[in-house]
This record gives structure tokens, sequence and C-alpha cells, in this order.
């Protein structure tokens, strides 16, 4: 808050059509020809998938290059509007994103089966606060658990509870 | 020296001129020790924070991308930020 204070802020279409020009310039330079999809999920959140023959180079073993140009699309943002905050647009390469993010919550899922059968409290391990997210909401749809995050910066982690009867 | 790393190097110079203030100021040089190539990348003074980023994750993404696409070119690299 305290730098860029004089940046304008951008609108989300403005972010997309910036963040989409990166990642294909980016791309390009690979040698990669890639087409862009917009997806407008809830909390306006607009992810945008990139697709293409060569796309696997941009993936990287485990999704590690996917998440790398994630976090570059978000330092352009950030350069290009200050006051924007953090997570509106998500790039998604090869869809990997939406994969994790249903393997995620099969996961909290299963965690929460868990729990519903011990009784007792599972805390995960440390997540950035966009996977948190993906596991607050699918514990959200379920009526036996409930779930709060514990913990401060890397180490803050989601713990899964039994909710009061 | 132009034809070390081609695709590596274009892209890290276009990485980090997308996020820095001043992108005149981008600078990478390029070196070969052995099997691996070397870039050294410089910008202007105020910019070096904002291509570390917040523990090192903005300097991290750039390798990793750069390395991604230094398969491109069959070479392995390093990248390394100097003042």
């Amino acid at each position: 808050m305290d730098q860029d204070q004089n940046s304008p802020e951008i609108s989300l279409a403005e972010q997309a059509d910036l963040a989409e020009s990166f990642v294909r310039e980016l791309a390009e330079t690979m040698g990669i020809t890639l087409e862009f999809t917009r997806h407008e999920m809830k909390d306006d959140i607009l992810r945008i998938e990139a697709a293409g023959p060569d796309i696997g180079v941009l993936v990287g073993h485990g999704g590690g290059t996917a998440q790398a140009v994630d976090d570059l699309v978000r330092t352009v943002l950030q350069r290009a509007g200050g006051t924007i905050r953090e997570g509106k647009i998500r790039i998604d390469i090869g869809g990997v994103r939406a994969r994790r993010a249903e393997a995620l919550e099969g996961f909290a899922r299963r965690i929460a089966d868990e729990v519903t059968e011990t009784g007792r409290d599972i805390a995960l391990e440390p997540m950035d606060r966009v996977d948190r997210k993906i596991v607050h909401d699918a514990v959200a749809a379920l009526e036996e658990v409930a779930s709060r995050s514990e913990g401060e910066g890397p180490q803050r982690r989601v713990v899964v509870f039994p909710s009061a009867e | 020296m132009s034809d070390l790393a081609p695709t590596a190097r274009a892209v890290c110079d276009l990485v980090v001129r997308r996020i820095v203030d001043h992108p005149d100021e981008v600078a990478v040089a390029v070196s070969e020790t052995g099997s691996v190539v070397r870039l050294e990348v410089s910008v202007a003074d105020g910019d070096m924070g904002r291509v570390i980023g917040r523990r090192g994750r903005v300097a991290g993404a750039i390798r990793t991308v750069v390395k991604a696409a230094a398969s491109q070119d069959d070479v392995e690299v390093e990248v390394e930020f100097v003042d």
C-alpha cells in the first residue's frame, strides 16, 4: 500500500489483456503458439486458460513452470496497476490449475471424511492462500465439518474440525 | 558468444524488462563455464527489489521460466542477478 500509490487502478478486462499479451509474448519467444480462453469463476476470479500443442514446455515438471509463469504474471500486473488486489486473474497454463483444484477438492473431502469418522481435528500442510481457499470452499459444502486457517505467513495452514452439533 | 542459449537469453531479457520500472537499463550478459551457460542479469538500482521479490519468489520464477526456455536450446543455464 505504501508504494505505487499513484498508479492508476486497472480494470479486470485490462488486466486480462495485459496478462494474456505477456504470456503470448513469452511463449512466442520460446517458439510456442498458444490459444487463450477466459473463464469467469466465482468471487470475481477470471481464469485464463492457455493451451497449445507444445504447452508442456511451459507446464514443466509437476506444474512448476506453470506456477512460475503465474507468479510472473502477477508481478507484471502489480507493476502495471500498483493498487490491484492480489489474485483476480489466474493464468492457467495447460489447464493444470483446474486439474489441481479438482484434486485438492477431492483431498479436502477425504480429510473431511476422516474428521467426521474420528471426531478429531486435522491440520493440513501449509498452503498458499489460493489453495487454502479451495479447501475452505470444499469443506464449507459439507455439513459435519468446518475449517479455519492457523499460523502466519508461509506456515499458514488449514485445520479441518468437526462442526458443533 | 551470441549463439549461446538464444532462447533462454531472449526469454530472460523479455521477462525482466516486463517487470522493472527501467527496462532500458536491463542487461543480460552471457558466459560459458564448461557445459553450463551463465546469464548475468543487471537492472537499474531501484529495480533489484522487484526482480528478486518477496522471499526471492520473483527471482525463482524467472529462473524456472528461463530454464524451461533453455530446454529449447538444449543447454543448461544458470541465472544470476548482479548488482
